[in-house]
């Protein structure tokens, strides 16, 4: 086991270089030059010439590289180019609150996915298994957005039950995480689904049945544990891609988080900021997959992950 | 001498197990009944898309997506205006009929893009394996490394918005995931009895790779091209909900979305028929992408 996560780290080492040149490439490739958009269109040669030497674009590519490696490896990411503040006190409460709502939207998704999914399950063919998959589909099918607008526009426009936007009141925090779990909760009752299919149709569950078991532990002792296995590979998952999926729930619900923070900032073309927010969450994801490839192993011995 | 050459054919068709399992396989599909719903959807809108285009561009019946009428503007649904009009006055019914193919264009481009490239670099990493497999399936790893929209949405942001680049941005984005999933089915066949009996008779990597692993492979290649269209779909509408996709006055349904957000206490329905739309498109492809697996792999099927 230590040798695998060792290894799984020593895999990272690549991924993460690769994704710092990315990132790093992005201001880079942008068309205009930062020091003109920080100064300004109208300042003075002098004052651009003087924020291209602080920021180092004169440099080497390799060194300006390098430089900005060394820093992002201390959470150091320049400074705005609109307001000349850290990028990283820009970030920091903005992380958190985009954590929280991938947190909230991650229980949803598990709560809601798997209690579906074993009721389906136990009650194939049924007209709530039918009707569930159903819904499941219509759930995968629709852009988190727009289902935060129709929401937006049902419970805090016509029936005033919550708030339309913002984040951290009591009414504020359902809206958006129905909004960015739902595509979730669907393909997680679809996953507990088929895997609880394939495990009640093994020997072990028929012994345990013949054994005189009931059904209740059958189900939730003997079945459920092996059922999860392929399913919390799902749930990490989902909550990795939730980061990057509540960009667009955060711009619906003005949500000042991580995905607002980089679309406003995209728009106002201040770069350091937007590599930050991009580096950031990327980084988290790959840990995530780590956390998600570790747990998978921890879970299920027999798996050989070469 | 016609009619001998004509048995023959007949009965190699009836050997030919290739011939039998596509014969299996659309007899399967046709027993589907949610895959045969989105296959005819897919039917109509690529038709309503075309007729749309044209209509667009043409002028067939003589309305316009971008004829305002302010004295017209946030009316609800009604019959001159099946969906209601915009902020504008623009009428949404046709908006959405001439944007169709604006759509569904970008989500088969950026998937057909992302199959041309994608595809070969998985049979490459599969086949070849060793330093080339490791070389490329670490790229493929980076570019994994950014979640959902956000990879397309730096690249879009490097590039501009504008419907050319979204559809390159997605198509980057989606490159990895057809890789990977070619690579695998690439490793199984290659490992297949025949295919290392075909290389000790002396056939050229070539001929096994194209007459050989390609053949096998198409099967899941097939079924993702027809989700991932889906996705691409969802992710295109995504960049120009955001505003840096296609651009207004284009009548792309994300960037309709995001016309109407600002009316949702005036006019609900500017948000709601567009996406609806969406919703509509994106079910179709997954209800036939899921048949499609389903009938390429009967043991799949639960």
């Amino acid at each position: 086991m230590t040798t695998f996560i060792i290894r799984r780290l020593l895999q990272l080492i690549p991924v993460l270089l690769g994704v710092t040149i990315l990132v790093f490439s992005l201001m880079h490739l942008t068309p205009g030059n930062p020091a003109v958009i920080m100064a300004g269109e109208s300042a003075p040669e002098a004052t651009v010439k003087a924020i291209e030497q602080r920021l180092g674009l004169n440099d080497p590519l390799h060194i300006q590289y390098l430089n900005f490696l060394g820093n992002a490896a201390q959470l150091d990411f320049g400074v705005s180019v609109r307001d000349n503040i850290p990028v990283f006190d820009h970030i920091q409460p903005r992380f958190l609150i985009t954590l929280e709502l991938t947190i909230y939207s991650t229980i949803f998704t598990v709560v809601l996915g798997l209690l579906a999914g074993i009721v389906s399950a136990i009650k194939q063919y049924s007209f709530y298994d039918v009707t569930l998959m159903i819904i499941t589909l219509f759930g995968l099918s629709m852009p988190n957005f727009w289902l935060g607008l129709m929401l937006i526009q049902w419970f805090a426009i016509e029936l005033g039950w919550f708030a339309p936007t913002g984040w951290g009141n009591a009414d504020q925090l359902l809206l958006p995480v129905i909004s960015l779990g739902t595509a979730g909760a669907a393909i997680i009752a679809r996953m507990t689904r088929s895997s609880m299919l394939d495990v009640i149709q093994q020997d072990y569950i028929r012994t345990a049945r013949a054994k005189g078991v009931k059904e209740r532990t059958v189900i939730f002792r003997h079945a459920l544990k092996n059922a999860m296995i392929p399913v919390v590979t799902v749930i990490g998952l989902q909550f990795g891609y939730f980061l990057g999926g509540s960009i667009l729930t955060e711009s619906v619900f003005a949500i000042n988080g991580l995905g607002r923070l980089i679309i406003d900032s995209i728009l106002q073309r201040d770069f350091p900021v937007v590599q930050g927010a991009v580096l950031v969450i990327a980084v988290s994801f790959v840990f995530v997959n780590l956390i998600v490839d570790i747990s998978y192993r921890l879970l299920n011995k027999r798996v050989d992950l070469n | 001498m016609a009619v001998a050459s004509e048995n023959t054919t007949q009965k190699i068709k009836e050997v030919n197990p290739r011939v039998k399992g596509m014969k299996d396989f659309f007899k399967r599909l046709r027993k589907n009944k949610s895959a045969l719903v989105g296959f005819y959807v897919l039917v109509l809108f690529f038709f309503v898309s075309i007729f749309g285009a044209l209509d667009a561009n043409y002028g067939i019946t003589g309305t316009s997506s971008s004829a305002t009428n302010l004295t017209d503007k946030l009316e609800g649904p009604s019959a001159q205006y099946w969906f209601g009009t915009d902020h504008l006055g623009r009428d949404i019914f046709i908006r959405i009929l001439h944007g169709m193919y604006i759509t569904l264009g970008v989500g088969f481009t950026a998937t057909f893009l992302a199959g041309i490239i994608g595809v070969p670099l998985g049979i490459l990493a599969g086949y070849y394996g060793k330093w080339l497999d490791t070389i490329i399936m670490r790229i493929m790893d980076i570019l994994l490394a950014f979640p959902g929209i956000l990879l397309a949405l730096a690249i879009v942001s490097v590039l501009g918005g504008s419907t050319i680049n979204v559809t390159i941005a997605i198509a980057i984005g989606a490159v990895p995931q057809f890789a990977r999933i070619v690579r695998g089915s690439t490793l199984t066949t290659k490992k297949l009895e025949y295919v290392d009996a075909i290389r000790a008779l002396g056939a050229r990597d070539g001929k096994i790779i194209f007459q050989h692993i390609l053949p096998n492979i198409m099967s899941p290649i097939i079924v993702n091209t027809t989700l991932f269209i889906a996705t691409a779909i969802l992710s295109a509408a995504g960049l120009s909900f955001l505003g840096l996709g296609v651009q207004p006055p284009t009548p792309e349904w994300g960037a309709m979305l995001n016309d109407g957000r600002n009316y949702m206490y005036q006019a609900a329905h500017i948000t709601f028929f567009p996406g609806m739309m969406i919703v509509i498109v994106v079910l179709a492809f997954n209800l036939f992408g899921d048949g499609l697996r389903d009938a390429f792999d009967p043991k799949l099927r639960k």
